[in-house]
């Protein structure tokens, strides 16, 4: 064929070897890709609205019972089902669940915080309004890695010691999301530390937001409160005492002093007294976490099969005036194994908020308290003993609120007061231990209410364990002491 | 003088390029019609007539071959007159022409990768819908399983063993040059598929990349052939199916009526009063409830029409096939229609073009209640002594004292199907410019629309007047471009090059989204805008891409040694950002052996090809943003949060395997032919979920760690044991032994249990079981035993059977064991033979899997008495501990009688006959005298006639750790009859 017709073919075939520059970088449509997730002041808001979501599966629930199981608080029922059977024994592993969960739950909401700090101070903003947004979002941020961080070391590290601080293991602190981190354990001090960092640069965009009770946002009273029980864990007393005053001091947020105001705090989580609460709804913002091994309620025979009851003595310690008996006790009828019991103080704290249930009966949830006023006046009273103030005036602020007689103790006397003032408060808040520990006080589990019904024996409610204990630190979960070389595990795990 | 001379050149040029005439004969000098005749090395092609007379035009001297099906192929170079004659062969084609690895068409024979190739004639008349499954025991090295018995099942495969631990073992499947998913070939019609190719070495399959990992078949559609009158194929076929199996090995086994009232009295689950009450009140019904479950004869039929032929200058095929069968569960059934259009063109001299249109609409119903469901699944634990139909013999709704539905009811009430309209078009153009460049440019899609509906209606009296109804609609569009450019010259005769130089582009879009409602009230209005509860949206969408260059360059010296090489880079956005490109290369050798001068005189020798390769290639089947880090949302007080979903991978990347396989092909004295390769794949970067430590923030990350070995023989044996013009016999075997082993796992880890599976992955073994090991009942305190495991780490992967060292308590994690249990299967293979006489003809195909072990879940549920208490169970439980001394198979009564270990750990190896066909093919002298039928055959058919197992579950055949409420595969069996006009 002709010569020319033979170039215009090969000219036309070249051309269909053109290739088309098509992309081959491809993102999805269910996600958002983390690199195109930090753009704007709303990918912030964005963010930050999702710390706080996340946060409902982090406090209550485990977060907050494990250490209640395994104080002097509760016995276990005979209908428990070996559902934090190990902690409550104190035979639990390295490999048991709730030590699990609990750490990686902790770190889950780290990587997000961490995430963020690392990312959001790039955005550009346009506006002073914006600007400020941002800087409330990064002090937010800071707040919330300060508590995650205040929960790991209280419970994988021994109590916080000025003299031992320094050399005392506790958890390795992450800031930056990396998935080929293997960090090695911080010190105690190292990471009280972090988290008093942590504080300062929360003050810094919180300085200006005041609190208001029932708040379910951070404010720069939510950054005090914390302050304040960072601090007495600390022992550091004065800073913890000027904290607290200073959230006291505003009064904004009385304490209640009815019968029927106490049962709205509980049951229906009104917002008296509360400076941070996680919002919640009876849809699609339940919380994650529910504190509901306490009744076991059976709807069709209106009976209870719980599976932890609580031990004579904690019921004994509220007086019959006391407004928060009737609340956090409740006399019930109980089928165990077949059998009625009649007469059984069960915990009734967390019945669980009618507005908040999805059926006709009861899901335990609540709108969760992060932090209440009713903490700082403990610490403050508790501050100002150690320190050479005045602890009468906060201890009995309380006292008097709850329908108690002041108390004008001196000396260890008045110790005991504060201690047995706090421990009623804060009941089944998950404190126990943590006090048990600091106090360098043993956990005896004490008397029980009806031996029928509950699991007897040296590991069940005759168990004593010394203070000091090496479980009273709990072990690092094996997946990480297998898969991290660089961590080394607490004594006796 | 110069006259003459003048002639005798002019004479000799005309005798250059001229029409060659020629008679191609058998052994017997009968003529062979129809048979093809080409230009070697080209399409350019005829066919004889029906009395096997031929002209073509070609030059004197050049190479022609001649085929048919049922005979040898040959090439013999072009001479006036030529009388050919073809020798017999077996149904295996050999030499054709065929498309393997881009590019223009080769020979089979000048291949230097190993590949195998089957000619689909001989599954035209099986009865199913899948084309897979008849490939079950037929290439040797590829294992096919299809895990039920339901009509529209998609059957798996896999080449050479398990190549991944995380990703897919399925090899890449191209249809007609354009790469299509598993899950569409069960549209597609087997009727129109003119061959299977395996590609099984890295020569022939590394230059498909990124995605050749575990081999590739490639399926070939029909063709019509150039200057071939136009024939019309029609065929009918109509049958039957039963399930097998499930019957004799479980119902059969579980009590009847009498037995089990007497247990449930004997072990205290009812006195001897409610006995008899039930006798009474059921009137002493005695209930198989396979009768119940499963539906006796289930029809299918299938029906296919095909028009092929072709002129000078274009061929064409086009057919249309319709199947339908029923499944033997209730809400079972498959019915598919297809449509296909083949048409070459060539439109000049340098330009050829061709399109192929297929198509087709497929609607399709399952059981649901497989699984650990009792309306079928679990079915045999309902008990005997109740009667599904009244004392009328009227069938009940709702079956009293089963306290549920039967199951003819539920198939009524609840519904759900699903319609998948398939579409695989593709087109292609085809240049050569100069002599010797091809250029090419293809372009297909593998699209599919698949709409489900289900309905409850609101007359189910399990929820009266409270129906529900759901909609879906996914829709999947995959694309290929291929632009290639191939140049083959020769320099001095003897060396003869070839070089391909290749662009591909490849894009997948999956769009799908589903809505659903409850509150029903009227069976007339039940479309979800009915429902005013539960009302719920979804949607998904996902994307991914794949651009491509290669080259490959092949050189041959004499046409006795061949060397190849191949390399491919892929690009993917399924890639993590750091390891976006991957290189894959391949060479290869191949000695034809037979052309040697010292091998020339050997008679008993026919042909030697040795082969050998070693090449790399990849396995990208991961998720399409695995990746990429992700954010999710959750939601806070109204707003909108986002948090991080997926700690993604910017070091993810395809799973990289090098093989080398050596391939042996001979045939000896023209009647056996063997076909024997052996290989050895090393798959490393495999694809597995990492833990990590939770300080990351999330727990496990799919990372590239870890790798695995598989080594093996495969060979295949073909014997013409009579072949002449009367009768023949073909017989054939193929065996595959394959071997794998992990090498490495990650973090320095000797092991790695996979939770929940029982299998675990241990370095220097095979994917193992593991699982308690059972000892016996105690006979002494009729308690049951298990060896208790070695102590400390790595306890798992022991093994430890020391007879005093055992335990009565179990645990599931604590008591796990290494079993010393393969989890697949090392052998594999088929055999049978093709044999006719006269008129006559009879296929039989068997294939075999042994070494195959599963767990069977069934029997957790039928010898558990007092864990399931007062449903039925198998007779054998009688057999247990009562009194010291007592040596029995199950323990006292107090202690549960089956337990999650070994004893469910059974031997799944089986034997099936496969394929049968026994037919007539009409003499031509009687199809004559109707002046238009050009052939005619009627025969019977049947699939999975006949198994054999031990396993005691429905079915051997699931290619899965466990079976559990399998619905079984299917016999089946026909008749039809094909006419060609």
């Amino acid at each position: 064929m002709k010569y020319i017709n033979k170039l215009l073919i090969l000219a036309l075939t070249a051309s269909l070897f053109v290739s088309c520059s098509k992309k081959l970088e491809l993102f999805p449509y269910s996600n958002i890709a983390t690199g195109q997730s930090f753009l704007t002041i709303d990918d912030a808001a964005a963010w930050n609205t999702g710390m706080y979501s996340s946060m409902r599966s982090y406090v209550y629930g485990i977060f907050m019972f494990s250490t209640d199981v395994q104080s002097d608080l509760l016995n276990a029922s005979l209908e428990y089902g070996n559902r934090n059977g190990a902690p409550h024994r104190w035979d639990f592993n390295d490999d048991d669940y709730t030590i699990r969960d609990t750490w990686a739950g902790y770190y889950s909401a780290m990587k997000n915080i961490n995430m963020f700090l690392t990312n959001a101070p790039k955005i550009n903003t346009t506006s002073q309004a914006d600007a400020d947004k941002l800087k409330r979002y990064i002090s937010e941020a800071h707040w919330f890695r300060a508590y995650y961080y205040l929960n790991l070391a209280l419970r994988w590290s021994k109590a916080y010691d000025p003299g031992t601080a320094a050399t005392d293991l506790s958890v390795p602190i992450v800031l930056e999301f990396d998935v080929a981190g293997r960090p090695a354990r911080s010190t105690v001090k190292q990471v009280y530390d972090q988290i008093l960092d942590d504080l300062a640069k929360a003050k810094e965009g919180l300085g200006g937001i005041a609190g208001s009770k029932g708040a379910n946002r951070l404010s720069i009273d939510a950054v005090l409160a914390l302050e304040a029980r960072v601090k007495l864990y600390m022992k550091d007393w004065p800073g913890a005492k000027a904290a607290a005053d200073a959230v006291i001091n505003k009064n904004l947020y009385p304490l209640v002093k009815t019968p029927v105001d106490m049962k709205n705090l509980w049951v229906n989580d009104s917002n008296e007294e509360t400076i941070f609460k996680l919002f919640a709804n009876n849809s699609n913002e339940q919380p994650g976490q529910v504190n509901s091994i306490y009744l076991g309620y059976i709807p069709a025979s209106k009976l209870y099969r719980p599976d932890f009851i609580p031990t004579q003595w904690v019921v004994d310690l509220f007086d019959n005036a006391d407004i928060r008996k009737g609340v956090y006790f409740k006399s019930d009828s109980l089928d165990i194994q077949g059998a009625k019991y009649k007469n059984i103080s069960l915990v009734h704290k967390y019945e669980g908020n009618p507005a908040l249930f999805t059926a006709a009966n009861t899901n335990y949830a609540q709108g969760q308290k992060v932090l209440r006023a009713a903490e700082l006046y403990l610490i403050s009273a508790e501050a100002a003993y150690n320190s050479g103030g005045d602890a009468l005036t906060p201890l009995n602020a309380v006292r008097t609120a709850r329908g108690l007689t002041p108390s004008n103790a001196t000396g260890a006397a008045l110790l005991q007061d504060i201690k047995d003032e706090r421990t009623r408060e804060l009941a089944f808040e998950g404190f126990r231990l943590d006090d048990l520990k600091r106090w360098n006080e043993p956990m005896n589990r004490k008397p029980a209410q009806n031996l029928s019904v509950i699991n007897t024996g040296d590991r069940f409610n005759t168990l004593t364990k010394s203070a000091g204990d090496n479980k009273f630190v709990w072990g690092l979960p094996a997946n990480d002491m297998t898969v991290n070389t660089n961590l080394v595990q607490n004594p006796g795990w | 003088m110069l006259l003459a001379m003048f002639m005798a050149v002019s004479i000799i040029l005309f005798a250059q390029s001229g029409v060659i005439k020629g008679k191609i004969v058998d052994e017997q000098g009968n003529p062979i019609p129809y048979a093809s005749i080409t230009i070697a090395n080209t399409t350019t092609g005829v066919s004889s007539d029906e009395n096997g007379e031929f002209s073509i035009s070609a030059k004197i001297n050049q190479m022609l071959v001649f085929s048919a099906t049922g005979f040898q192929n040959k090439e013999v170079s072009a001479s006036q007159n030529m009388r050919v004659t073809l020798a017999r062969g077996s149904g295996v084609v050999e030499d054709e022409v065929v498309v393997v690895g881009y590019g223009s068409g080769r020979r089979l024979s000048s291949i230097v990768g190993t590949v195998d190739r089957i000619s689909a004639t001989k599954f035209k008349e099986r009865p199913a819908a899948s084309m897979v499954d008849g490939l079950q025991g037929q290439f040797p090295g590829l294992q096919v399983f299809t895990s039920s018995g339901e009509p529209s099942e998609t059957s798996s495969f896999r080449l050479h063993g398990v190549g991944s631990l995380g990703a897919s073992s399925t090899p890449l499947i191209i249809l007609d040059g354009i790469q299509v998913g598993n899950g569409s070939l069960v549209s597609l019609s087997p009727q129109d598929i003119e061959s299977y190719t395996l590609l099984k070495d890295a020569s022939s399959t590394s230059i498909y990349g990124a995605r050749a990992a575990n081999g590739v078949l490639v399926i070939t559609s029909k063709k019509g052939r150039f200057e071939m009158a136009p024939t019309i194929t029609f065929g009918v076929q109509y049958g039957v199916s039963n399930p097998i199996g499930v019957k004799e090995k479980i119902y059969d086994k579980m009590m009847n009526a009498e037995e089990l009232l007497d247990w449930q009295v004997k072990t205290g689950n009812k006195t001897q009063a409610q006995a008899d009450a039930i006798r009474t009140t059921y009137k002493n019904a005695n209930t198989n409830w396979y009768d119940v479950y499963y539906r006796k004869d289930a029809p299918y039929k299938q029906a296919n029409l095909a028009l092929s032929g072709g002129g000078k200058g274009s061929n064409y095929y086009i057919s249309g096939t319709y199947y339908k069968e029923d499944g033997s569960a209730w809400r079972s059934w498959y019915d598919r229609f297809t449509f296909r259009s083949n048409i070459n063109t060539i439109i000049t001299k340098w330009l050829k073009f061709g399109a192929t249109l297929s198509g087709g609409v497929d609607k399709r119903s399952t059981n649901p209640y497989g699984s650990n469901n009792t309306n079928r699944g679990l079915s045999p634990l309902r008990q005997p002594y109740f009667s599904p139909v009244d004392s009328t013999g009227k069938r009940y709704d709702f079956i009293p004292g089963v306290g549920a539905y039967h199951p003819q009811y539920l198939a009524e009430k609840v519904l759900s199907s699903g319609f998948n309209y398939q579409f695989n078009p593709n087109a292609y153009i085809e240049i050569t410019p100069i002599k010797g460049l091809t250029l090419r440019t293809q372009g297909g899609y593998d699209a599919y629309i698949y709409r489900s509906s289900g309905v409850t209606l609101p007359s189910y009296l399990g929820s009266l007047k409270n129906g529900n109804a759901s909609e879906s609609f996914d829709q999947g569009v995959q694309r290929t471009f291929t632009h290639t450019a191939e140049y083959g010259f020769n320099l001095k005769d003897d060396h003869d090059f070839s070089l391909l130089a290749g662009y591909e582009w490849i894009d997948y879009k999956n769009n799908n989204f589903s809505a659903s409602s409850a509150g029903q009230t009227d069976d007339r209005v039940i479309l979800l805008g009915a429902g005013p509860n539960n009302r719920s949206v979804g949607q998904g969408k996902t994307e991914y891409a794949y651009e491509s260059f290669f080259g490959r360059a092949t050189y041959s010296f004499v046409k006795k040694y061949y060397f190849d090489a191949s390399v491919r880079q892929d690009a993917s956005s399924r890639f993590g950002a750091n390891n976006k490109k991957a290189v894959f290369w391949s060479a290869g050798l191949m000695w034809a052996a037979k052309k040697e001068a010292f091998l020339q005189d050997v008679s008993w020798l026919d042909d030697l090809n040795i082969r050998f390769s070693y090449g790399t290639s990849g396995n990208s089947s991961i998720g399409d943003y695995q990746s990429q880090a992700l954010v999710g949302l959750n939601a806070y007080n109204g707003g909108t949060g986002w948090v991080l979903s997926s700690a993604g991978n910017p070091n993810l990347s395809w799973e990289e395997q090098a093989k080398s396989l050596l391939n042996i092909q001979a045939s000896v004295f023209r009647k056996v032919r063997m076909d024997l390769s052996i290989y050895n794949r090393d798959t490393k970067n495999q694809l597995v979920s990492v833990p990590q430590p939770y300080t990351v923030g999330f727990s496990a990350i799919t990372q590239n760690v870890g790798s695995l070995n598989n080594k093996g023989i495969d060979v295949r044996f073909d014997v013409d044991v009579i072949k002449n013009k009367i009768a023949f016999f073909s017989p054939y075997i193929t065996v595959a032994y394959n071997k794998n082993k992990i090498t490495e796992l990650f973090q320095g880890r000797d092991y790695w249990i996979i939770p929940n599976t029982g299998v675990a992955w241990v370095v220097g073994k095979p994917i193992t079981f593991i699982y308690p090991l059972w000892k016996g009942v105690n006979s002494e305190t009729g308690a049951p035993e298990w060896y208790l495991p070695e102590t400390g780490e790595g306890f798992e992967v022991k093994t430890q059977k020391d007879p005093s060292k055992v335990t009565s308590t179990f645990s599931a994690a604590g008591l796990q064991q290494n079993t010393g249990i393969q989890r697949y299967a090392p052998w594999s293979g088929g055999f049978g033979w093709q044999s006719g006489w006269k008129g006559f003809y009879f296929n039989v195909d068997f294939s075999f899997v042994q070494g195959k072990y599963m767990i069977n879940n069934d029997n957790y549920f039928f010898l558990n008495p007092n864990q399931f208490a007062g449903f039925n169970t198998k007779k054998e439980v009688t057999d247990y501990w009562q009194k010291p001394g007592d040596i029995t198979k199950y323990p006292a009564w107090k202690y549960q009688f089956m337990q999650f270990d070994d004893r469910l750990i059974e031997d799944a190896s089986f034997l099936r006959l496969k394929t049968l066909m026994f037919g007539y093919n009409l003499p031509s002298k009687l199809l004559n005298q109707t002046g238009f039928i050009k052939g005619a055959s009627i025969y019977v058919t049947g699939r999975n006639l006949f198994t054999s197992t031990k396993y005691t579950g429905p079915d051997p055949e699931v290619d899965s750790n466990l079976g559990l409420g399998t619905n079984p595969n299917t016999k089946n069996y026909g008749f039809g009859i094909n006419i060609q006009f």
